[in-house]
């Protein structure tokens, strides 16, 4: 269900400046980037491949 | 407090976003001045609609790292490029509750509920102040979102329109039978 919040207070223009990081937002764009060359990328790709082909055999 | 329009921009500044957006797509760190203008817009947006202030600065970091994952994809076509953060952020929002990382919330406050009293030809009072709070949490997503831009946030019809990839016209209607169908769970 939805909550109703009245008369909340909201952070101001000078505190949300300061939570600004735009290096974080380039660490994270650059590890979505670059999840394919993460060696667990493939490692589950083979695993993946492997038991299907195992799958595959058994049948 | 009303967010601030972003949408009438000169075309000296939307050529100046155009020329950040193309250095962007070859370097991301171009994209920081972008960051910086729209930061808090999209903060807002986002945490009017959350019920956590660190969940809202968590997915507003995704919505720009989204919004520099797809500026390739992105091409001027008389959209502002604010309009399509918003529409990255409204993405962003609602994969959050599918996610439940965050639960949907309605920000709400007495001047909001003087201006829709307004709109119902009412007075406001107590009794009538809460059968809103639980018509707002009994009508459907789409109307809410759409009275939450245009009388919770004051933002025009065009505006709307590009946020929610409709014509102004259809906004307007939209929106007005938004209200049509609020006042009458109101009224039940």
């Amino acid at each position: 269900m939805r909550k109703i919040l009245y008369n909340r207070d909201e952070p101001g223009a000078h505190e949300i400046k300061k939570r600004q990081d735009f290096d974080l937002v380039i660490k994270k764009y650059q590890e979505n980037r670059d999840y394919w060359k993460n060696p667990w990328f493939y490692g589950s790709i083979g695993l993946a491949s492997i038991a299907s082909t195992l799958l595959l055999l058994s049948i | 407090m009303s967010s601030p329009s972003l949408y009438h921009q000169s075309d000296t500044r939307i050529q100046s976003e155009l020329r950040i957006i193309e250095k962007s797509k070859k370097n991301p760190n171009h994209f920081a001045p972008l960051y910086k203008q729209y930061h808090e817009n999209i903060f807002r947006y986002i945490v009017k609609r959350v019920d956590d202030v660190e969940s809202a600065y968590d997915i507003t970091s995704n919505v720009f790292v989204k919004a520099l994952t797809n500026i390739h994809k992105y091409e001027f076509r008389g959209v502002p490029f604010s309009s399509w953060l918003f529409r990255i952020a409204k993405s962003e929002l609602y994969q959050s509750f599918r996610d439940k990382k965050a639960r949907r919330t309605v920000s709400i406050d007495k001047v909001i509920v003087a201006d829709i009293f307004e709109e119902f030809e009412e007075s406001c009072n107590e009794e009538r102040k809460e059968k809103l709070m639980i018509a707002l949490r009994s009508i459907n997503e789409k109307d809410l979102a759409l009275i939450e831009l245009r009388y919770f946030e004051r933002r025009s019809y065009r505006e709307i329109g590009e946020i929610i990839s409709v014509t102004e016209n259809n906004a307007k209607v939209k929106t007005f039978r938004a209200l049509q169908r609020l006042k009458k769970v109101y009224n039940k």
